[in-house]
């Protein structure tokens, strides 16, 4: 059986990556003998089940493993593993294809700019510098979305894993290195309804949105067609997330005079408790505008709990097919105020849209098929022949 | 907003500076005889000097364009070692695997003359 050194956060680490693994492990111990590598704490009931080294562990028994496997994302959460792979690459798993807000958090947000000089140089040459130059002294704004600064983590990898077709490509045009794109993971969790709690009408449409809210969540657009929502018919909206300090989040409520009809449940700090949730709400809407090139955890837990999703029409969520989700230009509130109005008059379309959700998530994010195409990347990257060896 | 390009380029050059008066009515006739009084007194001696510290500023701006090239060069070139490195060390692994031993931990280092 060959041998993988997994290298990411895991729970208790709050990050949605750290809850893919717990979910992507049991599924890939089936086939690869395998030992986890995490910063920090590991959940007693990982710690059973697999062998879990700190970090440090993993150079010194680098040798033992027929592959590391790293997965990165835009978190703090990813800052030990980013440092261990700068020293002992392997295979990358990038959970988002932009990966410039990490570094720059890892960097400059740390007080070591010139660290932040060095990436945006390695991506641009003598020209980053220059960009580095006028970001600390001229206040030109980081191009955060724009520059993507992954181009250190490509040349160092040994081959990247991607969750989309998207993030793929975008990978792809920056890197001979091989590249594949493999689903993400999502378990089917029961969740119950907690509607008793926010004490509403029958008839009022609860919306949804989930996650940590950035600017690029667009909490701005969903409140703009939950206040024209509400002109025609009840509406309530429930924010499960923290809020970043850099979205007015109480402006905008208070602007749009909805402070009645929004509850706000801050981070739902466990797995449990959010799927309650998403099983509470009629609709979930998810916008993302711009895309990190991320494959959305949230949106993949509102498919497969059957809920009604409604969506960016941009990266991943461009390749959700149209019966599985609605896809809206992430800015265009008075679109989705209409589609949200039509929702709500058809119950039966609610319920064939979180049907087919439900059956693509089980069917094409089903952890077999996610663990298959792992190592199947594996295999392909690392000249495994004849496949792995499971 | 600036050009990020020029800071430096924009920066390294020192410029005389127009003199300039705020009073009302006769501040145009005093920034005129400071300009006069400063040709006569201080330009012939201020020019060269600011004239050496331009030239010195462009060469130390052109050389560190030039260290900043080599730096990204470097920092390149020692990223594809490490890379190589770690694909050398996957193929040792898939070869082990294919009939070799696997290989053991990083042993401490000895001092090279050591028992």
């Amino acid at each position: 059986m060959h041998r993988l050194a997994y290298i990411s956060p895991l729970p208790p680490a709050t990050t949605g990556v750290a809850d893919y693994s717990r979910e992507l492990l049991p599924y890939l111990a089936q086939h690869i003998q395998l030992t986890c590598f995490a910063t920090g704490d590991v959940d007693p009931a990982l710690r059973q089940a697999f062998t879990c080294l700190p970090l440090a562990a993993f150079a010194p028994r680098r040798w033992a493993f027929d592959a590391a496997l790293f997965h990165l994302g835009n978190s703090h959460h990813h800052a030990g593993g980013y440092d261990l792979f700068r020293r002992h690459p392997g295979v990358l798993v990038l959970h988002e294809a932009v990966m410039h807000h990490f570094l720059a958090d890892h960097t400059a947000g740390r007080g070591d700019f010139p660290a932040y000089t060095r990436e945006l140089a390695y991506e641009l040459g003598p020209a980053g510098a220059d960009l580095a130059l006028g970001i600390q002294f001229a206040g030109t704004p980081h191009p955060l979305f724009a520059l993507p600064l992954t181009r250190r983590l490509l040349d160092l990898s040994l081959g990247i894993i991607t969750h989309s077709r998207h993030a793929a490509a975008q990978v792809r045009a920056l890197t001979d290195r091989p590249v594949a794109a493999v689903p993400a993971l999502v378990e089917p969790r029961t969740g119950h309804p907690r509607r008793e709690q926010l004490g509403l009408p029958p008839e009022t449409l609860l919306l949804g949105s989930f996650g940590l809210v950035t600017p690029a969540r667009r909490v701005d657009v969903v409140l703009g067609a939950l206040r024209r929502l509400r002109e025609t018919r009840p509406a309530h909206l429930l924010i499960a997330g923290d809020v970043q300090p850099t979205v007015p989040l109480d402006t905008l409520i208070a602007e749009l005079e909805l402070g009645e009809h929004v509850t706000r449940l801050g981070r739902v700090p466990d797995l449990a408790a959010f799927v309650d949730w998403l099983a509470t709400v009629d609709v979930v809407v998810n916008l993302r505008q711009p895309t990190a090139g991320e494959t959305s955890a949230t949106a993949l837990r509102a498919l497969v709990a059957g809920r009604p999703l409604i969506v960016s029409d941009a990266g991943w969520y461009a390749e959700l097919p149209p019966d599985v989700a609605v896809r809206l230009p992430a800015t265009d509130a008075a679109a989705l105020a209409e589609t949200l109005a039509n929702l709500a008059n058809d119950e039966a379309r609610r319920a064939a849209l979180g049907s087919a959700a439900r059956a693509y998530a089980r069917r094409e994010h089903h952890g077999e098929r996610v663990a298959a195409a792992y190592l199947g990347a594996l295999a392909d990257f690392l000249g495994w022949r004849g496949g792995y060896r499971g | 907003m600036d050009n990020p390009d020029d800071i430096l380029q924009r920066q390294a050059e020192v410029r005389e500076r127009p003199f300039r008066s705020t009073v009302p009515v006769i501040g145009p006739a005093i920034a005129w005889l400071r300009a006069r009084w400063s040709d006569l007194v201080a330009r012939w001696y201020v020019l060269p000097m600011v004239e050496q510290q331009n030239a010195f500023n462009r060469l130390v701006v052109s050389q560190l364009a030039e260290l900043e090239a080599r730096l990204v060069a470097q920092d390149r070139q020692q990223t594809e070692l490490i890379h190589r490195l770690a694909a050398l060390t996957a193929e040792l692994a898939r070869l082990g695997d294919e009939g070799g031993e696997p290989m053991a931990e990083d042993e401490p280092a000895r001092p090279a003359d050591g028992p």
